[in-house]
């Protein structure tokens, strides 16, 4: 079973996600938490392997943010895909 | 898939509002069915008919309303957390005499148990943190 994880924020709600994710979980970083690719020793280094981390277009964009592989950048309908494709979604904020 | 959502952030001072519209709008055009609105803390504010923002900024507000009405959808706002910021319907306004009442039209001024049933009916509840 695996889970979405979305996060808001880098800092606390960021690193309280990372000791959640196991491997198969999805992580995508919404608002403020697209900062967490500014970062050079980001956390999301520190995923499980086989994890997929996407970035919200809009929000990425709209912070100067450039979101390189492997981190994939998505819309809102993506974002209902992914809900539909992990049986839990859990928001970390 | 039958969704719920909840929201938990003020359009002032939070992006929890408008990244829960677009989720919303998202939903909508694939095709699903949204079976809960629950706005909590200060996502209550989404709520208020008497906030202005400057004309030259969206009205999230508003556009919720529009959003809710457009589609018929079961908004609820948690009732505590919307007394004691000051949002309340006639009837609460009655209740405590006040001078008067600010809920848009289309809401509904409810416990936190319908953030559960939503839960409870939807296939998945996302939330929307402040």
């Amino acid at each position: 079973m695996s889970t979405l994880h979305t996060v808001n924020k880098p800092g606390q709600a960021m690193a309280l996600c990372v000791r959640a994710v196991v491997s198969g979980d999805s992580v995508l970083l919404i608002e403020d938490a697209v900062y967490e690719l500014l970062l050079p020793a980001s956390r999301l280094n520190a995923l499980p392997d086989g994890c997929s981390v996407y970035v919200m277009d809009i929000d990425a964009r709209a912070r100067g943010v450039v979101v390189s592989a492997p981190f994939e950048v998505i819309n809102y309908d993506r974002f209902v895909s992914l809900c539909v494709d992990n049986e839990k979604v859990l928001s970390w904020f | 898939m039958k969704f719920a959502l909840a929201v938990y952030g003020a359009p002032a001072n939070s992006q929890a509002p408008q990244s829960a519209l677009h989720f919303a709008r998202a939903l909508v055009a694939g095709g699903h069915e949204i079976v809960r609105l629950f706005f909590y803390q200060d996502g209550v504010n989404t709520a208020t008919a008497i906030a202005q923002p400057p004309q030259d900024e969206s009205n999230l507000s508003e556009e919720w309303q529009q959003f809710v009405q457009a589609h018929n959808l079961d908004a609820v706002v948690c009732i505590a957390a919307a007394l004691r910021r000051g949002i309340v319907d006639q009837a609460e306004s009655d209740r405590y005499e006040l001078p008067g009442h600010n809920l848009r039209e289309g809401y509904e001024l409810s416990g936190l148990g319908q953030l559960l049933d939503g839960a409870l009916m939807a296939d998945r509840l996302i939330t929307f943190g402040a």
